[in-house]
């Protein structure tokens, strides 16, 4: 036992989880995240990276089926973690920590798992469905196609050369990526020529944690989306600062304190030259608060960022429960419109930067259609 | 023109110098985990996990490809400490240690690109491309503020260029080709600002699709080549060995773990830049300024030769 069992003890230390936020579970998620950051272990940015797969909510037939295949996707020793309320999630992680180092059980798992693709180099019979409806039927159609994938179709890019297109679907399991959220993309190069999105499995509350206070609940919200941004953004350190403002918030430090971590945060924010100039020039969109249908107006990203802290910071000021209202989220089908034309890097910030709520008539609309 | 007087040892101290650009690579990781808050213990804890964890391989992958990009990191930065002079001692004493140095930085774009399309995964070949995007930015004003101290000393021999510095420190008149170079290595290093290629934004790049001990290996290539590069920043901008008491091989070391405690905590500090508007900063801000610090130190050599 010696070897594995000191390298178990090790990386019990250092474990990373992948987190799957169903929608309507964020006040799950967040618990989950103040768990990991309570155990120094770290969020897993990819399946390939985690030892744990932790759920947070209670998924539906279309979050589970990509719960599976992301589960199928997690390189083993590996342990799943389904958290359906906030309550639970310290004993299911202890749980957790204790199924990792039971190797025996990991050996069986691996065991079972089927082996690796074969390669597939040459056996050419499969491919002709994958084919797509791209006019390269001049290619040769008995050419051996690797793993039995496609050639990718061309297009015009902007400037008006032919060049691949590439179909990515993003989301649903991204990191710092709203739930339940996919947005498919077709690329060129790193550019989105086209994209569309759609929230799996809407819901009409984001489950985001009540206090009883409607000011901490804004801090809340807002500390929440200003962390995701900051972290797309790749400023782990600051998101990390405004997770912390939230978790105090949600603990019930006084509004004061919130407010004086809130003032550091956007200092820090506001100093920072190089942010200022990665987010220079990209577009979000809101609607006016209060006002139903779907007229949404561009905000730029900097704009938004500081309007989410100036938000945080008028509400904990608040002297009585009465937070002022900011601008309402807008519907996936907004988002097409905002990401086209974009490098990948600039889509995913404009996403983060982008309060999305699931537009409930549009989506069972388009499940009814495809039914 | 001084005389610099270092010996080539036999190649059969090239696991010695592997063993210290690791105990580097060791250092900067130490120094990350403390900084982010993690402890001294995370290194451990995370080679621990990497080596316990499977290896995984997708559909269609090109794994000779992928396995010799994320493994070659380590070699790499091996072929660079190579051109290290560590006091007396040096492992290859060439005569155009500097022009080496440049190519061993050039075979990281193939080695990330390699890492990013070995994996047949979409995320994982943006990465790649997203790194030969920086390495565009970074390349020229690399080159360049290399050719500063080489100027200076008149030669591309690491030894002459460490020799050139008995009187006064490189850093000292050309502190712009210094802090550019360091902000090159940084970057051929993926790391911080510039780790662009391994961003969380497409699931991790080129680490998107690797696990086990291929991840442990690509991990500690970054780390390795940060070590190597700063070490390289000592000998041709800090003075080499120089110093007093110490002997200098104590110098050149404790100066190289001195530059990466500085250099890797700049991940705190900045956000990441990114990668498709690197290529306008580096051309249009840092090359420029680059040259210009270049042409000071062409001016000063050639009026001190008349």
């Amino acid at each position: 036992m010696g070897l594995t069992g000191f390298l178990g003890r090790w990386a019990l230390r250092r474990v990373h989880v992948l987190v799957v936020e169903v929608p309507g579970a964020a006040g799950v998620r967040m618990a989950v995240e103040r768990e990991l950051a309570a155990r120094s272990w770290v969020p897993a940015v990819s399946p390939a990276e985690a030892d744990v797969l932790a759920v947070c909510g209670s998924p539906g037939p279309r979050m589970s089926a990509v719960v599976e295949a992301v589960w199928d996707q997690l390189p083993g020793p590996r342990t799943r973690v389904d958290v359906e309320a906030a309550a639970g999630v310290s004993a299911a992680f202890e749980a957790a920590a204790a199924a990792l180092l039971d190797t025996g059980a990991h050996r069986r798992d691996a065991a079972s798992r089927s082996a690796p693709w074969a390669d597939t180099d040459g056996g050419g019979d499969e491919h002709g469905d994958e084919h797509g409806d791209d006019d390269d039927m001049d290619m040769h159609m008995d050419m051996p196609m690797p793993g039995g994938i496609g050639l990718a179709g061309g297009g015009d890019d902007r400037d008006g050369l032919e060049m691949d297109v590439l179909h990515l679907p993003l989301g649903p399991v991204l990191p710092h990526w709203p739930p339940g959220l996919v947005l498919t993309c077709t690329l060129q190069g790193d550019v989105v020529v086209h994209a569309s999105a759609e929230v799996l499995e809407p819901v009409p509350d984001r489950g985001l944690p009540v206090t009883g206070d409607v000011r901490r609940d804004v801090v809340v919200a807002r500390c929440d989306a200003v962390a995701r941004l900051l972290a797309v953004a790749g400023w782990d350190a600051v998101a990390a600062q405004a997770r912390r403002v939230r978790d105090d918030a949600l603990d019930g430090a006084a509004l004061a304190e919130c407010a004086a971590g809130l003032d550091r945060l956007t200092r820090r924010v506001t100093r920072s030259r190089v942010l200022r100039w990665s987010l220079r020039g990209l577009r979000t969109a809101v609607r006016a608060p209060g006002r139903a249908g779907a007229d949404t107006h561009p905000v730029d990203l900097p704009d938004r960022l500081r309007g989410w802290l100036e938000e945080a910071l008028a509400a904990a000021r608040a002297p009585e429960q009465d937070a002022g209202t900011g601008p309402d989220a807008v519907p996936p089908a907004a988002l097409p419109g905002l990401v086209t034309g974009l490098d990948l890097a600039a889509v995913r910030l404009v996403v983060a930067g982008t309060d999305v709520v699931a537009d409930l008539t549009a989506s069972t609309a388009g499940e009814a259609g495809r039914a | 023109m001084p005389d610099a007087d270092v010996v080539a040892v036999s190649a059969a101290w090239a696991p010695l110098v592997l063993l210290l650009v690791v105990a580097g690579a060791w250092w900067a990781a130490s120094v990350d985990a403390v900084s982010s808050g993690a402890g001294w213990g995370a290194p451990v804890a995370e080679t621990a996990r990497l080596l316990r964890q499977r290896r995984r391989s997708l559909l269609a992958a090109d794994r000779l490809l992928w396995r010799l990009g994320g493994g070659g990191l380590l070699v790499v930065a091996l072929l660079m400490a190579a051109v290290v002079p560590l006091g007396r001692w040096t492992m290859a004493d060439l005569g155009v240690g500097l022009v080496w140095f440049n190519a061993m930085d050039v075979l990281v774009w193939a080695l990330v690109w390699m890492a990013g399309w070995g994996p047949n995964s979409a995320h994982a070949l943006v990465g790649g491309y997203r790194f030969l995007a920086q390495a565009l930015a970074y390349e020229l004003p690399l080159m360049f503020a290399l050719t500063a101290p080489a100027v200076a000393a008149g030669s591309l021999r690491v030894a002459d260029v460490v020799a050139a510095q008995q009187e006064l420190w490189f850093v000292v008149w050309m502190p712009v080709a210094f802090v550019v170079f360091c902000g090159c290595v940084v970057a051929f290093s993926v790391h911080g600002p510039f780790a662009a290629a391994a961003g969380a934004d497409v699931g991790g790049g080129v680490l998107a699709e690797v696990s086990g001990v291929d991840r442990l290996l690509l991990l500690a290539g970054r780390y390795a080549l940060l070590t190597a590069g700063s070490a390289f920043a000592v000998v041709v901008f800090l003075g080499g060995g120089s110093g007093p008491w110490l002997p200098a091989w104590v110098w050149t070391l404790g100066k190289t773990f001195a530059l990466l405690a500085v250099l890797v905590p700049v991940r705190r500090r900045v956000p990441l830049l990114r990668p498709d508007r690197l290529v306008e900063l580096g051309w249009v801000v840092v090359l420029p300024l680059t040259l210009l610090q270049l042409l000071v130190v062409s001016i000063v050599v050639s009026s001190s030769w008349s």
